[in-house]
């Protein structure tokens, strides 16, 4: 059975679980996160480090650890992707879907032109000759607005600076047209008006071709300038989403209130201290069964710890996992 | 009257660039032109700039990890980088600094006492019962609990914990300037306000003076009394951080301020 492309969203996550092998036995990287993304839609996944952000990206991708284990579901244009055998995934990866790292140094090959990075897809997916793909892609680097993008095509990772190499990490993902770009920490690496530039490339990239961006950040500032969905992730799950305003709105979760409040801003009053969230974020293996968060939170009560709070709508398309949300406002 | 602290006068690095030909010498890149600033104990100097702009070179310099091509670095008065070397290594009790990498910057092999201790091995009269009671003590101060940490090894901490020992290592010293080059670029936002936090009763406990390196904006407007803003190795702008954040002068500075994301919403 096909869904109708028009009724099924993009990207339907449902139910997804992650389990790595550790140290100290089998833990829980992902437990139970769910969301959809429809087409040429944007969605943003928020949180720390190890909240699972990443984990997400990679199982979409396909490029889980060795020895993860997975279950729920991931479907893609109403395909089940976690069915799907390495060289199915292969043909799909860097195809329909592509994704861009933070780090653009050590995505490119240093070895390698980055003309030539750019036309392997094009070559490997779409079967075009040498000639043909690399016409192809000195139009993806003016796509991108690298400067002189003839000159450069056969130019080495090194000769560019950060914000040119993320370029061309870019280009490359969007060489076969994906209907979804995933960018995990696209700007983290680079300077302020660089980030903007590149986030506004990918704004104007994604209007122009209908593609849909799950963007992935730790920057509360970076999501409410350039997503319309917002996920908030805390020790593998989802504890907050809905459209992005909303959330910034309501903040409905204690998490999503402590990052808010932690950021410094620019004109605050310096002799108050910033607000901090107490305690830290639990090791993967001593997860709790409630929710992860109530050791941290001034909200807390004896039947937050005892199973994870299932999500609770807030108002339409606004859910929150936090059975004390409205008491903490 | 007592000098300041740090007062650097026509700063100047020049940088010789790899020749590309054989017979031509390489580019030369001036990677600071003509910086000067006082900075005076107990407050916090704060500089900001993009990659390239000679934040880092600035730090190398006061630092004294690198001579200035011209002008001069003077730490209570005296030349840093005209100090011989024993004089030096004696001054360097009194600067120390603190990278922005936590998980390079510490010895994943050195137990945490020796870590934070290892500044005063070069100070001869501490004895080692003395270093590591001070390093304990360090521990303490940043927040850390000694009994337990002083022999484990930095794999077992967080980010934000390494950060936490660096600062302990700067400050077992007691210095009187700390160097931070982007403290909290690396870390999560609230591990980040902690740390900030954590600085801000440091500096008023001890009345350490901060020369604080940072891209952004909102972490400067909070730490700094006087601001530079850097650019092609030139201060192109300097005031107070309120009064250069509300209405800056110079366009790069309001470059600066214009790519700091809005909510979508508010556009």
């Amino acid at each position: 059975m096909t869904p109708g492309r028009t009724s099924a969203p993009l990207l339907d996550v449902r139910d997804l679980r992650v389990t790595l092998p550790t140290a100290q036995g089998p833990a829980q990287a992902l437990r139970g996160v769910s969301f959809a993304l429809e087409r040429g839609g944007t969605l943003g996944l928020i949180g720390e480090s190890g909240c699972g952000k990443s984990m997400t990206a990679l199982a979409l991708m396909g490029l889980l650890p060795e020895g993860a284990g997975v279950s729920g579901s991931i479907r893609f244009e109403g395909r089940e992707l976690t069915a799907l055998d390495e060289d199915a995934l292969c043909r799909l990866r860097g195809d329909r879907f592509a994704m861009v790292f933070q780090e653009p140094m050590t995505a490119l090959n240093p070895l390698h032109p980055i003309g030539h990075q750019i036309a392997e897809p094009l070559r490997l997916h779409r079967g075009l000759d040498a000639r043909a793909a690399r016409a192809e892609a000195l139009r993806l680097l003016e796509r991108v607005q690298l400067p002189q993008a003839r000159e450069r095509l056969d130019a080495y990772p090194h000769q560019l600076s950060g914000g040119q190499r993320q370029r061309v990490v870019i280009a490359i993902a969007l060489a076969c047209g994906p209907d979804l770009l995933i960018a995990d920490e696209p700007t983290t690496a680079l300077d302020t008006t660089i980030q903007q530039e590149v986030l506004d490339l990918l704004d104007e990239l994604r209007r122009d071709g209908g593609m849909a961006l799950l963007l992935i950040s730790h920057n509360l500032d970076v999501m409410a300038a350039h997503v319309e969905r917002l996920a908030v992730m805390y020790g593998g799950s989802i504890v907050e989403s809905g459209p992005t305003q909303q959330v910034f709105e309501r903040l409905a979760h204690p998490y999503t209130r402590g990052l808010f409040a932690a950021r410094p801003r620019l004109g605050t009053d310096r002799a108050v201290p910033l607000a901090t969230i107490a305690g830290r974020v639990p090791a993967l293996h001593e997860m709790p069964a409630g929710c992860v968060f109530a050791d941290r939170c001034a909200w807390a009560v004896d039947a937050c710890r005892t199973a994870l709070p299932a999500p609770t709508a807030v108002s339409a398309g606004h859910s929150v996992r936090c059975i004390r949300w409205e008491a903490g406002r | 009257m007592t000098p300041p602290l740090v007062e650097a006068v026509g700063l100047e690095r020049r940088y010789r660039l790899p020749r590309e030909h054989l017979f031509t010498p390489g580019a030369a890149v001036q990677a600071l032109d003509d910086v000067s600033f006082t900075l005076r104990a107990g407050s916090t100097l704060g500089v900001v700039g993009e990659s390239g702009s000679g934040k880092s070179t600035l730090a190398r310099l006061v630092m004294a990890l690198e001579a200035p091509s011209a002008g001069s670095v003077r730490f209570e008065g005296r030349d840093l980088h005209a100090m011989d070397a024993a004089a030096l290594r004696h001054a360097r009790r009194d600067f120390q600094m603190v990278f922005q990498d936590p998980f390079s910057s510490l010895d994943p092999r050195m137990s945490i006492a020796r870590t934070v201790a290892e500044p005063l091995e070069r100070l001869a009269h501490v004895s080692r019962a003395e270093r590591r009671e001070r390093a304990a003590a360090m521990l303490d101060a940043v927040g850390l609990n000694a009994a337990q940490d002083l022999d484990r090894v930095p794999h077992e901490f967080s980010g934000g914990q390494r950060q936490r020992i660096a600062i302990a290592r700067a400050l077992v010293t007691q210095p009187k300037l700390i160097v931070a080059d982007e403290p909290v670029s690396a870390l999560d936002v609230s591990v980040q306000a902690q740390v900030l936090n954590l600085m801000q009763d440091l500096q008023q406990r001890f009345g350490l003076a901060y020369l604080f390196i940072s891209h952004d904006l909102a972490v400067i407007d909070r730490m700094a009394d006087e601001l530079l803003v850097l650019q092609h190795g030139r201060v192109v702008e300097r005031g107070r951080p309120n009064e250069v954040l509300r209405a800056p002068a110079h366009p790069y500075t309001r470059r600066l301020l214009a790519a700091v994301p809005r909510p979508a919403w508010q556009r």
